[in-house]
């Protein structure tokens, strides 16, 4: 990390830069942990600076997340000036969150193969299945497609180079879709708050994107409209996914 | 040394579940019955040493013996005491990886195949999310309290009581520092004050929460975390007062 010195005083009112940590934090929200190392800036290091980051075996799933702070190092008594930050662990400032996935299935949709006739609806080709406590609960771990290897529907949408699979995938699409909408207004009910922001990659992010980019609309108003206007849902999701379009041969 | 373990996804876990549900309902001592070690479909992530069947039963074996005190006992209003057991015996037999502890078809194999009573003992309506191996998971959230408390799980008298311990792990980001949370506990179980601890627990978690924002208590020292907490722990009792 490049530091300006000149400029972190400006703007932090500190009288040396010696005072200040530079913090790399790598935390995991799966296994709850975070492991962090630092260094305090010096006069004499220039303006590049690396913190190494070992991260401990077995304990980070996943994703990672990863983050650099300035923060005060030590308590700085004389400050002169109250609103200048004087307490060990102040944060002056912190850089964005990268964020890494461990594994291969980061950009992929979570979905599931398997032979519904056992206990899952066995005439279904497939099922989207939503288990979740909070909208801002990851929308990988929460969310899982199922599709039903025993249905012709189900073989192809898993069958990359069958001709009808872009047709049905149109299908599936849209089923996706107004499922998810479906469990969340039912589980939310009223307490949708439109203003409400959600992590990232939470289910909540995942479905106010679907409905911002198909509905031009929030996940709160989408919500209701599936329950106070649900032609007027169904006829803009099947547009916008372009249901059904693309038949066989055409 | 930990082991790694099976793992069932969720599609194979509702039907299992299913399955268990239907034996609650006609007679759940049978439940025990359905304990099974294997699964056709399930399979490790070979990321460690991979735990045998043999180990499997010896840890059922384990749990249950440490549970024998509730063996046909209603959990009811003793759930705190019923998990902080539970999740003390889960932590020392499991032995597992913390990454693989993180995966839900890792909880899934374990409280489907392993322990469908206890499930059942805990929460009689086999609800999906305190079956499946999502974070409330009836196995899950008691392991990872363990691994996140140690010792305080079991520590105080009265231990901590639910409400005290799903506020403590409200946000994961607070949890993340978990010397913080370790010592914001210390303080809950040591509270002496007017008015009841739960009510001065929530209070205090969100006081030091709100410091999380300004403050990187990472970098801190232990002995200036305890103080600090104290200090918000003083300013709540005076509130409470």
């Amino acid at each position: 990390m490049v530091i300006n010195a000149a400029e972190l005083l400006r703007s932090t009112g500190l009288l040396s830069i010696e005072h200040v940590l530079l913090v790399a934090q790598v935390e995991c929200s799966s296994t709850l942990v975070r492991t962090t190392n630092s260094l305090f800036l010096s006069e004499d290091k220039g303006s590049a600076y690396t913190v190494d980051v070992r991260l401990p075996p077995g304990q980070y799933a996943s994703q990672i997340s990863a983050s650099l702070h300035l923060v005060l190092g030590h308590d700085v008594p004389t400050v002169p000036d109250p609103t200048i930050a004087s307490r060990t662990g102040a944060r002056l400032a912190s850089s964005e969150v990268s964020k890494l996935e461990l594994g291969a299935k980061g950009s992929l949709f979570p979905t599931e193969a398997l032979d519904f006739s056992g206990s899952l609806p066995s005439g279904v080709p497939w099922l989207m299945n939503l288990t979740y406590e909070d909208l801002d609960d990851a929308f990988l771990g929460a969310a899982r497609l199922f599709v039903n290897t025993a249905h012709p529907a189900g073989r192809v949408a898993l069958d990359n180079e069958h001709a009808n699979a872009p047709l049905i995938r149109s299908a599936l699409r849209v089923d996706i879709v107004r499922s998810l909408i479906l469990q969340v207004a039912s589980q939310e009910r009223s307490v949708f708050d439109a203003s409400r922001e959600f992590d990232p990659e939470s289910i909540g992010h995942v479905i106010a994107s679907f409905c911002k980019h198909e509905f031009k609309a929030d996940l709160a108003s989408v919500a209701r409209m599936i329950t106070s206007d649900p032609i007027e849902f169904e006829t803009r999701m099947q547009a916008a996914f372009g249901y059904l379009q693309q038949l066989d041969g055409e | 040394m930990l082991y790694v373990y099976p793992r069932l996804s969720r599609g194979h876990s509702l039907s299992r579940l299913a399955e268990i549900r239907e034996v609650s309902q006609l007679d759940p001592e049978r439940l025990a019955d359905l304990i099974q070690f294997q699964h056709p479909n399930s399979a490790p992530v070979a990321t460690g040493t991979l735990v045998s069947t043999d180990r499997l039963t010896t840890i059922r074996e384990e749990v249950s013996l440490e549970m024998e005190d509730w063996k046909n006992r209603i959990v009811g209003t003793s759930s705190a005491s019923y998990d902080s057991r539970l999740g003390t015996i889960l932590h020392s037999s499991l032995k597992i990886v913390p990454a693989d502890a993180a995966s839900e078809d890792v909880w899934n194999f374990l409280s489907l195949m392993l322990f469908p009573d206890f499930l059942y003992q805990r929460f009689p309506n086999l609800s999906d999310e305190r079956c499946l191996g999502t974070p409330r998971n009836t196995l899950r959230r008691v392991w990872l309290r363990r691994e996140i408390l140690g010792d305080l799980l079991t520590a105080g008298s009265p231990i901590l009581g639910e409400d005290e311990l799903v506020g403590l792990f409200e946000r994961t980001a607070f949890v993340r520092n978990r010397r913080l949370v370790r010592v914001v506990a210390e303080v809950v179980l040591n509270y002496k004050g007017n008015g009841a601890r739960s009510e001065f627990a929530r209070r205090l978690y969100k006081r030091v929460r709100m410091s999380t924002g300004p403050f990187l208590w990472d970098v801190v020292g232990i002995d200036q975390i305890r103080s600090n907490v104290e200090r918000a722990a003083h300013h709540v009792s005076q509130q409470m007062h």
